[in-house]
């Protein structure tokens, strides 16, 4: 069932998409790992796009702070950085824009990690006499 | 007594006479399928209890039922039906427990082969440690970590714990991050909170202040994880419990300084974001340079998702952050559990070999509740001068593609949708290799991955694939094409990460409830079955060592008791749920590369402790010359041993013996003159290949190069001339013969300073103040800064060196220096002990300083140029470890917003009330009131009454009362 909401973001909706794949910019989106790129395909309402998103991703240069200016008025908050590799959140629907920038060279999505240990209850114990 | 004795002797000869008479009741094809000691049991009840008495243990004495092994044909179903309890079976072998009178109808069954008595055998709770040779480097150099930092980057500690404790009872917890209080609270994957990154952040003082029951810390580790982590690291074995003696439980540095990450999202989770573990370095990082101190980081984390070449950017990450010269610092990463798991798969194509086909299952599995939330993910890399082309068959055979090189292709089945991403774009921007990205997820709730057989086909001519199962949320495995290679894990394969792999050093102990327990299926000194072997994609070694990791007793959480909800302590056996918790009640054991990894990680803060300035590349060259290879491990290098088993004692005594030397260094002159002239000199020790290359780039400009020229054999040289301002880096690289290419680097801000108008000159926590009428002629200023760990004359540094040139350039009158630190990372009695110091005649001189702990700057006054850094005088702190009279500072910040600190100092132990009112002497809150020894202090306020509502805007006195003194002052709440 379509919504009246609906037809009132269908706009935006639209011209993501176009951004995203009508005026394909095959270098920018060469810069996004494949899975975060399928997951912004993925997201499918307005919402959604508007939701932030946790990445990594590696400049070619120092970032001075014109540089940061210019991504916070993207909507791209720097978290922390070590040398050229920097974590930000940002709208999703602004990652195609940060991907267009020169001094961007890649960007992943947040991945999940988990510890390495094993589960104790997989080991079998016996007691001795 | 000679009348006792001889009964005692007359008793055991009846007993063993009897023995033989009953022994012949038993046939000799039964005989010879039982363990003699458990003929003897059978045979003759008498000896029963003798045997338990005399050689078997008092614990099991009363009980009718024995522990054996069993080998034979015998289902799990049939042994149960014969009265045998079984705890576990692989293969023909079954652990079980089997009363005395059953043992006899199970030994005349031709199925089986024969019965075992479990061991007994001298129980080793202990053995981790030495087998590494802490013992000795305790012994010999008495190195314990002490001046190092240990960063744990896991699931929390128990910070209430003894072994993390100093022996005056205060923490040794320098600073602890907790990511999950309050975690990402409405789900927008960004961390909420105060912290540095979001969290709360607790400093040592708040720490100390808990422990001492004033103020409140959220913290704790409810999965038992990175408590069992930070133990095996740097646990000082104080703990202790139920007549153990302490220090039975010592980890490798017990005198390290800790700093904690409680990085999971929430609570209980086994879980991490790999931004969050890079935030968590960046956090170390400020911290071990806050406190002038070098650090060694534990990741005891993992996946496998990634290119597996060490270019995942956040392996890029810890390869910027450590490495070939930069000192007293490292990563310590544990290589993962999936060594016998089927999570990869390759092939090489060649004319007859064309096509692979790579199976993998989904089983049958309850899907999650929403779409979008159940997946299977691969993850294929190739390299970029190959075309390869990618179909899928679902379990249906329905196809899907082939998607060729540089091509996407997604599909919604029945059987869940299907997207293939082959290169799509081209080679990727991470590292010029083609990705192959397959993803099989519920592109809507009643269209979930179908459970079955599925096919990957890549098709190719020449090269060689490799593909990872990168992600499942159900327990998806690959079943055909399996390659139990390059299954070490990211960020493992980092380049200068040491990564750890495990081996057995242990398979028995006592626990909590005085059982002698066994895990019977594992061998001392073998690799674990479950140890992620390497290479690397690209062929590196990787691990590079194996430390022990099986049956490690380290420091047991109090938040995560056995059958409590996250534990991972649990056993899964009735019998024994404290299997897993030590006999003092306050270790426990447990098993993975997780817990390999910090004994390599400790080891490297002795590493530090003895050299603080060898870099991550010295102390992993002197772990891998040194370590150990036998029968277990075979020939090594191998992707299973690395390059075998870690000798830390050999490592410490190779770095004695083989100290690391600069082999190249970098000088840099400043004409005090024409200051526009800079001079870059390169020192090599060793015969250069070729001449050195050199580049300098401002800011985000374009490289400049800068030809060097050879001086004399071993020096080279390159000039540069300033015209503009800014920040600038120089780059040097060069190739000593015989080794790899060298790139040394320094970073440094240059202004140019006009005559008669001074000015200020900013770089990093630097403020040089240059006064109007203090220079006659323009002058450019450049500012370097470096680390240097070293502790000289007992000082303790804090931060960086800061170099400023061209050196003794002189001032007509004095400039002023400001310096800055961290907040919150010192103690406050260090914070007042804080000077500038300045080197000079070959050591570091004290210049008369203010330090402002409340605005955590140092000020002085300099009349020339040259190397200066922030330090202090631990003999100073003993003198003023008490305040000499009372003090009540002006908040800070004033006026204040959220929060602001009150800083007070006591001369006397005294009785203490800290109470903030409003200005018409209406009590708003009490912050303190309790007795206090003497020293110094700061509390915080929040704004907050005493219901705990905000109040409004305005003045507010807080009062300061002591037995002998009071005073108030005001303070301006702003909102």
């Amino acid at each position: 069932m379509l919504n009246s909401n609906f037809f009132k973001k269908l706009p935006i909706l639209l011209f993501f998409y176009l951004l995203l794949f009508s005026c394909k910019d095959i270098e920018s989106e060469k810069k996004i790992d494949p899975g975060l790129r399928l997951h912004l395909k993925n997201q499918k309402t307005a919402s959604q796009l508007n939701q932030p998103i946790t990445i990594v991703f590696k400049v070619n240069e120092e970032l001075s702070d014109l540089h940061i200016q210019v991504l916070r008025r993207k909507k791209v908050k720097i978290i922390a950085n070590i040398g050229h590799i920097y974590t930000a959140s940002l709208p999703k629907k602004t990652i195609l824009a940060l991907a267009k920038f020169k001094f961007v060279d890649y960007i992943q999505g947040s991945k999940k990690l988990k510890t390495t240990s094993k589960d104790t209850t997989e080991i079998p114990i016996i007691k001795e006499f | 007594m000679r009348i006792k004795n001889l009964l005692i002797f007359v008793g055991v000869i009846i007993i063993f006479c009897s023995n033989i008479l009953f022994a012949a009741q038993l046939s000799d094809s039964e005989h010879q399928k039982l363990d003699p000691r458990l003929t003897l049991i059978i045979t003759n009840p008498k000896i029963k209890a003798l045997l338990f008495n005399q050689t078997l243990g008092k614990a099991s004495a009363h009980k009718n039922s024995f522990n054996v092994f069993i080998k034979s044909s015998l289902s799990r179903s049939q042994m149960n039906d014969l009265g045998v309890k079984v705890y576990s079976k692989i293969g023909d072998i079954a652990t079980c427990s089997i009363p005395i009178d059953k043992i006899e109808n199970l030994t005349s069954l031709s199925e089986v082969r024969y019965v075992q008595c479990a061991k007994t055998a001298t129980v080793k709770n202990d053995v981790s440690m030495p087998e590494i040779g802490i013992p000795q480097i305790r012994t010999e150099y008495n190195f314990t970590g002490k001046g190092v930092i240990i960063g744990i980057v896991d699931t929390g500690i128990d910070w209430q714990h003894q072994d993390f404790r100093n022996s005056d009872g205060t923490t040794r917890i320098k600073a602890l991050l907790d990511f999950s209080d309050p975690g990402d609270t409405n789900g927008d994957d960004i961390l909420d909170g105060s912290g540095p990154f979001g969290g709360t952040l607790y400093t040592e003082a708040q720490i100390n202040a808990a422990l001492n029951g004033s103020g409140t810390i959220n913290e704790d580790d409810v999965v038992g994880h990175g408590t069992h982590v930070a133990g095996s690291a740097a646990g000082n074995g104080t703990a202790t419990g139920n007549g153990v003696q302490a220090q039975t439980y010592v980890g490798v540095a017990p005198e390290a300084d800790l700093v904690i990450i409680k990085a999971t999202r929430t609570q209980g989770s086994r879980n991490f974001v790999d931004t969050d573990y890079i935030n968590a370095l960046v956090f170390i990082d400020s911290v071990a340079n806050a406190l002038g101190k070098p650090y060694v980081a534990n990741l005891s984390l993992g996946g496998s998702s990634g290119p597996h070449d060490g270019k995942d950017l956040g392996e890029q990450a810890i390869d910027n952050l450590v490495g070939t010269g930069i000192k007293g610092k490292a990563v310590v990463v544990s290589a993962g559990n999936d060594g016998d798991k089927a999570i990869h798969s390759s092939g090489t194509f060649s004319s007859s070999v064309t096509k692979y086909e790579t199976e993998f299952n989904i089983p049958s599995y309850t899907p999650n509740s929403s779409d979008m939330d159940d997946y299977v993910i691969f993850e294929g890399w190739y390299d970029a001068s190959q075309s390869y082309k990618v179909k899928i068959f679902t379990p249906e055979n329905n196809v899907v593609g082939a998607v060729s090189s540089g091509n996407e292709f997604g599909r919604d089945t029945d059987e869940g949708a299907v997207y293939i991403s082959n290169a799509s774009g081209g080679p990727s921007n991470l590292n010029g290799d083609k990705q192959i990205q397959i993803q099989i997820y519920d592109y809507s709730i009643d269209k979930t991955p179908k459970s079955g057989t599925w096919k990957i086909i890549i098709e190719g001519n020449s090269g060689t694939f490799n593909l990872w199962l990168a992600g499942a949320t159900m327990d998806a495995s690959i079943t055909s094409n399996i390659d139990y290679s390059m299954i070490v894990g990211t960020p493992g394969t980092a380049f200068n990460a040491v990564t750890v792999g495990a081996y057995i050093t242990k398979n028995k102990w006592t626990d909590l409830d005085l059982n002698n327990l066994q895990a019977n299926t594992i061998v001392v000194g073998k690799a674990s079955d479950f140890s992620s072997p390497g290479p690397s994609r690209d062929g590196r070694t990787k691990p590079e060592i194996c430390a022990p990791g099986e049956m490690i007793t380290a420091s047991y959480s109090s938040d995560a008791p056995p059958g409590s909800d996250y534990t991972m302590f649990n056993t899964g056996i009735s019998q024994y749920p404290n299997g897993f918790v030590a006999r003092d009640g306050v270790h426990a054991l447990s098993q993975g590369t997780s817990f390999a990894a910090p004994h390599v990680a400790g080891t490297i803060a002795l590493m530090f402790q003895q050299n603080p300035n060898i870099d991550a590349t010295q102390a992993r060259e002197a772990i891998i010359n040194t370590a150990k290879s036998d029968g277990f491990t075979s020939t090594v290098p191998s992707g299973k041993w690395g390059y075998g088993k870690m000798d830390a004692y050999s490592s410490v005594q190779y770095l004695s013996e083989h100290p690391p030397e600069n082999k190249l260094s970098l000088s840099i002159l400043q004409n005090p003159a024409l200051t526009q002239y800079i001079d870059f000199y390169l020192i090599t020790k060793y015969p250069l290949q070729d001449t050195p290359s050199a580049t300098v780039q401002f800011g985000s400009d374009p490289l400049e190069n800068i030809s060097m020229s050879q001086l004399e054999e071993m020096i080279y040289k390159s000039e540069y001339v300033f015209t503009r301002n800014g920040t600038a880096t120089l780059k040097v690289t060069a190739t000593i013969l015989g080794e790899s290419e060298a790139t040394l680097t320094k970073y440094f801000y240059v202004k140019m300073l006009k005559a008669n108008m001074g000015g200020e000159i900013a770089f990093k926590n630097l403020l040089l103040t240059v006064p109007q009428s203090a220079i006659s002629s323009d002058s450019y200023v450049t500012v370097f800064s470096e680390d240097d760990l070293t502790e000289l004359n007992d000082l303790h540094p804090v931060g960086k060196i800061y170099q400023l040139s061209p050196v003794n350039y002189t001032f007509k009158i004095p400039a002023n220096i400001r310096i800055s630190y961290e907040d919150d990372l010192l103690s406050e009695e260090k914070e007042s002990l804080l000077n500038i110091y300045m080197f000079e005649n070959g050591r570091w001189t004290k210049i008369e300083s203010q330090a402002n702990p409340r605005k955590n700057v140092v000020t002085c006054k300099v009349n020339r140029l040259g190397k200066f850094r922030l330090m202090y005088d631990p003999e100073a702190e003993i003198s003023a470890a008490k305040p000499a009279s009372y003090k009540l500072y002006q908040n800070y910040p004033n006026p204040f917003n959220s929060n602001t600190s009150i800083f007070y100092f006591l001369p006397e132990d005294t009785d203490l009330k800290i109470e903030v009112f409003n200005i018409k002497g209406g009590l708003i809150k009490t912050l303190f009131d309790s007795h206090q020894t003497a020293g110094y202090y700061s509390l915080k306020w929040d704004g907050k009454d005493l219901y705990n509502n905000s109040v409004a805007s305005g003045i507010f006195i807080y009062k300061l009362s002591a037995d002998r003194f009071s005073e108030t002052q005001k303070m301006l709440l702003l909102k």
